[in-house]
């Protein structure tokens, strides 16, 4: 019979247990195993990757790797093969935490005769094939579990449409006139409506993040402008339990870098569990500030003075499908996803979600979202086009006089216009606006990156600047835009330069222009 | 001003009509298809200002319906929105990809789309640099 020979890696720094070994397996009189012995680990890492043994023997003491750490490096670099650790007559204890972090069998040096080894190498390989195969089999099914949720979600989304639509339109009086009463119902039939579109979301989101596949759309966010908005849609829900929301926003807080919706959905989702799980008249802060160990990031809490979660429950609330229940928390309505879904979405944006609770103290949800950085705006575009040298054009748009005198109301449509035609103006994948970077003062200057030379960047600005000129908006306002623009050198870098080093540079650079700017309309207006 | 002429892509008939009716009583008129084939012959015959358009087609979907009307000399111009129940994690840069100005998930907002509609047809040309979701 011939079995296919089996690679055996050795990583033993003794000479003499490394003999032994080898005679062991000759032993077994079975010439199936191949061994090749390393007497480091870094060499035997070496063989690992390049050979691709069947199964790796591993000392776990060595000159230049000592226990567990040997064990961690050598999974790190060849994940699929199995390992079965090494030790001496003392040091079982090591061995069965080795079990435990990943290896498939340990052996003690001095207890070991040649049957024994051959089975436990083989062993150790058919257990590593079964486990490979048993996490294969999961992922697929997690993935079926994906496709099918996708499924049902879009074809529970059609008679949805049409219910939202045929409602909408009887309670637009498209049908005739209605009266209260009939306003009243179909009212509360389009709430459901719009909770039922949550739920089917909520489902696909929490399978894409199961099977890793979440993923947002991060932007420079105003956060206070978010926290507003997003309590402005919550405000009849909080006003039918008579509970008050109250708002802290730090007035200097940097803009975030952050998907909109999703950073809306995550304070929705704690907003309205604070509601619903606080008795009547409950109060809630909602609070926006500087992270403070972590100055990269922007901490939002909810806060509320509810009965509070006991340290059971507490460890469990962002798992999937919990709910706190309970016989007083009456209704048990929703699927159990928000916290879940939530937890997900800030990780997604690099950021920290947590709680802290405890009988009768309330419960005080916390979550970080990244500060935006210039270089999370440039990275994309300097990587897409592999910019290294060249120049980069900063186009500043200034808006005149008038228009600070203006009613805020007017003011953000200007401010809209003036994007429109910015927007219009630029190529996407090439340019960018850049977000207010002090969402707290108002505007008073509009930027674009763009990626082009001295010639490109006049046609540009002369372009936007004739586009504004043309616009109505700020005709009727008697706002005068002034278009200007500077040139930012890419000083050359070599090809193996990390991108990361030229990104902050340019952002570095650019935001330098950008507060002098700033501070120089700051100084005039 | 004359009436501006809005073709609905959708194989769902509900949705179909009750849109219609929207779209009416905001003073369009409306033409309709319910699959890929008679979408590009309706589009060729009426020469609307604007399609709202459907991806999931029997006869081929939303995209080879984008790619025929994009190749008609006749209708190769016609602005296009993307309303569909597919997801627009993997669906919405393909449309916008294939010429789609704004692609909406259903259902939709009544306002939302509305206002998408009235940015196409005629004020602002930036309607596709937005997103409609936010």
């Amino acid at each position: 019979m011939s079995d296919p020979q089996l690679k055996v890696l050795l990583v033993e720094d003794n000479p003499g247990d490394a003999r032994l070994i080898r005679e062991m397996l000759a032993e077994t009189g079975d010439s199936t195993f191949d061994l090749t012995v390393a007497g480091r680990l870094s060499a035997g890492l070496e063989l690992l990757a390049a050979s691709q043994p069947d199964v790796l023997l591993l000392d776990l003491s060595l000159p230049d790797s000592q226990g567990l750490e040997s064990l961690a490096r050598a999974r790190l670099r060849s994940p699929a093969v199995p390992i079965i650790v090494l030790t001496g007559l003392d040091d079982e204890a090591a061995a069965l935490k080795a079990l435990s972090e990943g290896a498939q069998d340990y052996l003690v040096k001095g207890r070991v005769e040649g049957d024994l080894l051959g089975r436990a190498l083989r062993y150790a390989i058919e257990r590593q094939r079964l486990t490979l195969e048993v996490e294969q089999q999961r992922r697929r099914q997690m993935e079926l579990k994906d496709e099918f949720l996708s499924h049902v979600s879009h074809e529970l989304r059609s008679p949805l449409t049409a219910i939202y639509q045929f409602a909408t339109l009887v309670l637009d009086g498209l049908a005739g006139k209605l009266n209260p009463q009939q306003r009243e119902y179909l009212g509360i039939a389009l709430h459901n409506v719009q909770q039922l579109r949550t739920m089917i979301e909520d489902i696909l989101l929490a399978t894409r993040a199961e099977v890793g596949k979440l993923q947002i759309e991060p932007r420079g966010v105003g956060l206070g402008d978010l926290v507003h908005h997003t309590l402005e849609a919550l405000r009849i829900q909080a006003a039918e339990k008579n509970t008050a929301i109250e708002t802290q926003i730090s007035p200097d807080l940097p803009a975030v870098y952050a998907d909109p919706k999703r950073a809306r959905q995550v304070l929705t989702n704690l907003v309205e569990n604070a509601i619903k799980y606080t008795p009547e008249g409950a109060r809630i802060l909602v609070r926006a500030e500087a992270a403070g160990k972590d100055p990269e990031f922007v901490q939002v809490a909810v806060i509320d003075n509810g009965p509070g979660l006991s340290p059971d429950q507490a460890a469990r609330v962002f798992d999937r499908l919990y709910q706190a229940g309970g016989s007083d928390t009456a209704s048990r309505k929703g699927l159990g996803l928000g916290l879940f879904i939530s937890k997900q979405l800030v990780q997604a944006h690099g950021g920290r979600i947590w709680l802290e609770t405890g009988p009768e103290k309330g419960s005080s949800f916390f979550f970080t979202l990244p500060v935006l950085s210039l270089a999370h705006l440039l990275e994309p575009i300097l990587v897409a086009k592999r910019l290294k040298k060249g120049s980069l054009a900063l186009i500043t748009i200034g808006l005149a006089q008038d228009e600070a005198g203006l009613p805020p109301p007017a003011r953000q449509k200007v401010l809209e216009s003036v994007q429109d035609v910015l927007r219009h103006c630029i190529r996407p994948e090439m340019d960018l606006v850049l977000p207010n970077m002090r969402p707290a003062e108002p505007e008073r200057m509009l930027f674009v990156t763009a990626c082009t030379d001295r010639g490109g960047a006049e046609l540009m600005a002369a372009r936007i600047s004739n586009q504004l000129a043309a616009c109505d908006d700020l005709r009727a306002t008697g706002t005068t835009p002034r278009v200007a623009f500077e040139l930012v050198e890419l000083r050359s870098h070599p090809e193996e330069a990390p991108v990361e080093q030229l990104v902050g540079e340019v952002a570095g650079r650019i935001q330098q222009l950008v507060e002098a700017h700033l501070r120089e309309a700051e100084e005039v207006g | 001003m004359s009436q501006k002429k809005i073709l609905i892509v959708d194989d769902d008939k509900d949705t179909l009509l009750g849109l219609a009716i929207r779209l009416k009583a905001n003073g369009y008129q409306v033409a309709s298809a319910v699959d890929a084939v008679s979408a590009i012959s309706v589009a060729r015959k009426e020469e609307p200002d604007l399609i709202l358009l459907d991806l999931g087609l029997p006869g081929g979907g939303g995209f080879v319906v984008m790619e025929r009307l994009r190749n008609l000399m006749s209708t190769a111009t016609i602005p296009i929105i993307v309303v569909s129940a597919r997801d627009p994690q993997s669906n919405k840069e393909l449309a916008h990809k294939a010429g789609a100005l704004a692609f909406f998930q259903k259902p939709v907002d009544n306002d939302l789309l509305l206002t998408a509609i009235r940015k196409v047809l005629g004020q602002h040309a930036a309607v596709g640099q937005e997103d409609p979701e936010r």
